[in-house]
């Protein structure tokens, strides 16, 4: 405006150097009497005033001493009204005076379609900068969900995106069937506390679920809960919500949910659209995990059903592999390895002896001492595991330690006569924990021995069937307080914990 | 307080320039703009902005240039260098990273985040 007057001004000057008059430009505030031009009354102003607002275009007053002023009445951008006039003009011709008020009426035409201009540009900027902010947002979020399987961290970070980018107080995933991935961010400036945001958010989501007309299909968009009687009682304050379904097909899955107590600002469909995007990202990746953890179940059915096999045909190898599975997981923390290293010795440790079902049962049961043959029949089980279990793709990583667990650390076992590091290190430890169940458990052909003894004997297996480092760990394990406490855990906590580590996934 | 902190934005596409101004205007800063690079050196040499919003691709003088001719004037006089660009050439993270208080923003930008990089560096709160 500022600037429309200062062009204007000019122009109006221009005109009235070459007609031999002057225009006058007024601010009128109601409250403030304005400097008056020379030679005119406060009353003739406020005439001018008057008539100027009345008329659409320019107005001409007639003064006391017969003389006439024409003026326009201009908004202006702070909340006085702007007036321009003319000095009183002597005599009354019409045609200058028609002149005039046609001039001063293109004047105000002018000054409003630049108001209208400048607004629209300042429109378009506007919806430049969101348009800008929503591509910042999509080109953020596009590389958030990088993983296929879902985690909550991945769905924290995502929410902490979002409420960034959009600037709410709250962001949330709730999950109606597994409330313990609920996940929600709040903002650390945010400047209207939300004391008890969890409980909060249930009952924002149990309010949606139940209440259709809140809902458009899958989503919710409401700008001000004060329009809103399903969702106003919710939280004290006044606030808005975004909120999208997340499901796949048939399958729902739960909500995310955006809420902010700022209500200068409102949700716009672009944000919608986004949070949609991200709902349907984290769906994908939801049910991919389900696919997973099926595939992982029923790849642990599997192994269960091994492990019976064996366990039924061979009577001292029953509680064998369950606890040489507990000996290598102690060991495994003991040693410090990667959830990967740890599920692959916990499949090879439990599926370890699962060759013996090639074994003849007269075999692997006699109480005497065995012949060469027999012997050399019972070798044969570490390398015909890892051959029976070749085809599960999923156990291919536990492979390895399966077929070397009894190799020797001095190159002396079977069935390839590794040597020292050569050996699968999950092999060695399979080794350690093989040998110490073996000692401390009655066979066929004698009775079990006690820790100590068999520790004793560990000791001098050292360095020449087992790695030394290894066995130094294992002691170390067996004088930690969990283990010294109490008996081996029973076999459901073996079972949990496979099951446990199945519903982890697979590694990145 | 922001309103006495100006900021020049440099950009030969006006409607960015327009965009990138009301963010900052509408936060109450004073911003002047400048549609090239040689007019920009003008307005930072009279006006003494606060922080300076500048393109890399522009006419005349480009945000290269700009930043390399300006980069003097922050030893006496400190202020904050946004270079907004949407290609980033295997180079341009060096020689950004050798300008005293210069920072990157990968278009596209968020107004909003360059709202708060120029209030942090001027220790506004928002």
């Amino acid at each position: 405006m500022i600037d429309s007057l200062g062009v204007i001004g000019k122009l109006l000057e221009s005109v009235g150097r070459i007609g031999g008059r002057a225009f006058h430009v007024v601010d009128c505030a109601a409250d403030v009497s304005p400097p008056l031009p020379a030679g005119l009354s406060a009353y003739e102003l406020r005439q001018v005033e008057q008539e100027t607002s009345r008329a659409d275009g320019a107005a001409s007053i007639c003064t006391a001493d017969g003389n006439w002023i024409c003026g326009i009445s201009v908004p202006s951008e702070e909340s006085t009204r702007r007036v321009i006039f003319t000095d009183p003009i002597k005599g009354k011709d019409p045609r200058t005076q028609r002149d005039m008020l046609d001039l001063l009426g293109h004047v105000k035409h002018l000054m409003a379609e630049r108001r209208g201009s400048v607004h629209e540009s300042t429109r378009l900027a506007e919806e430049l900068g969101q348009t800008y902010e929503d591509l910042y947002l999509f080109s953020r979020i596009a590389t958030q969900v990088r993983s296929l399987h879902f985690s909550k961290e991945m769905v924290q970070g995502l929410l902490s995106e979002v409420r960034d980018a959009m600037r709410v107080d709250l962001a949330a995933a709730e999950f109606s069937e597994n409330p313990e991935d609920n996940v929600y961010v709040t903002s650390p400036e945010s400047g209207t506390p939300v004391p008890d945001a969890a409980g909060f958010l249930t009952r924002l989501c149990a309010q949606m679920q139940n209440s259709a007309t809140v809902l458009d299909g899958n989503c919710l968009i409401v700008n001000t809960t004060a329009d809103c009687p399903e969702l106003r009682g919710m939280h004290a304050a006044v606030f808005r919500a975004l909120a999208v379904r997340v499901s796949n097909g048939d399958r729902h899955y739960g909500w995310l949910l955006l809420v902010s107590f700022n209500m200068d600002e409102i949700f716009r469909r672009g944000e919608l659209r986004l949070l949609e995007t991200m709902a349907q990202q984290v769906a994908l990746v939801l049910a991919n995990s389900e696919l997973y953890r099926d595939l992982e179940l029923s790849v642990i059915g599997l192994v269960k059903s091994l492990v019976l096999a064996i366990e039924a045909k061979d009577q001292y190898t029953r509680g064998h592999t369950e606890r040489v599975s507990e000996h290598c997981m102690r060991m495994a923390d003991e040693l410090g390895l990667d959830a990967r290293q740890r599920q692959n010795l916990q499949w090879a440790s439990v599926l370890h002896d699962l060759g013996k079902i090639g074994t003849p049962e007269s075999i692997l049961n006699k109480p005497s001492r065995l012949s060469k043959a027999e012997f050399e029949c019972v070798q044969e089980h570490p390398a015909k595991g890892a051959e029976i279990l070749a085809s599960i793709s999923q156990l291919a990583d536990a492979l390895p330690a399966i077929r070397h667990h009894h190799e020797h650390y001095d190159g002396r076992g079977y069935p390839d006569g590794l040597q020292g590091e050569q050996i699968p290190l999950l092999a060695r430890v399979i080794a350690v924990a093989d040998t110490y169940d073996a000692i401390t458990s009655a066979r066929a052909y004698r009775e079990a021995r006690s820790d100590a003894e068999a520790m004793h004997i560990i000791t001098t297996c050292s360095g020449t069937q087992l790695d030394p480092k290894l066995t130094d760990a294992f002691r170390r394990t067996l004088s930690h307080p969990a283990h010294a406490a109490g008996a081996p855990p029973p076999r459901v906590a073996q079972e949990a914990r496979m099951e446990h580590a199945a519903q982890r996934g697979p590694q990145p | 307080m922001r309103s006495s902190k100006t900021i020049l934005v440099v950009d030969d596409d006006v409607a960015i320039r327009r965009a990138i101004e009301l963010k900052l205007q509408t936060a109450g800063y004073t911003v002047i703009t400048a549609a090239d690079g040689e007019d920009a050196l003008a307005r930072m040499q009279n006006d003494r902005p606060d922080a300076v919003i500048t393109d890399i691709t522009m006419p005349k003088i480009d945000g290269k240039q700009l930043c390399e001719l300006t980069n003097g004037i922050k030893l006496q006089r400190p202020f904050l260098t946004i270079i907004v660009t949407a290609r980033i050439l295997p180079d341009e993270r060096e020689w950004v990273a050798a300008m005293t208080d210069t920072v990157f923003m990968e278009k596209p930008f968020s107004p909003s985040r360059m709202l708060g990089i120029v209030d942090r560096y001027l220790g506004v709160s928002s």
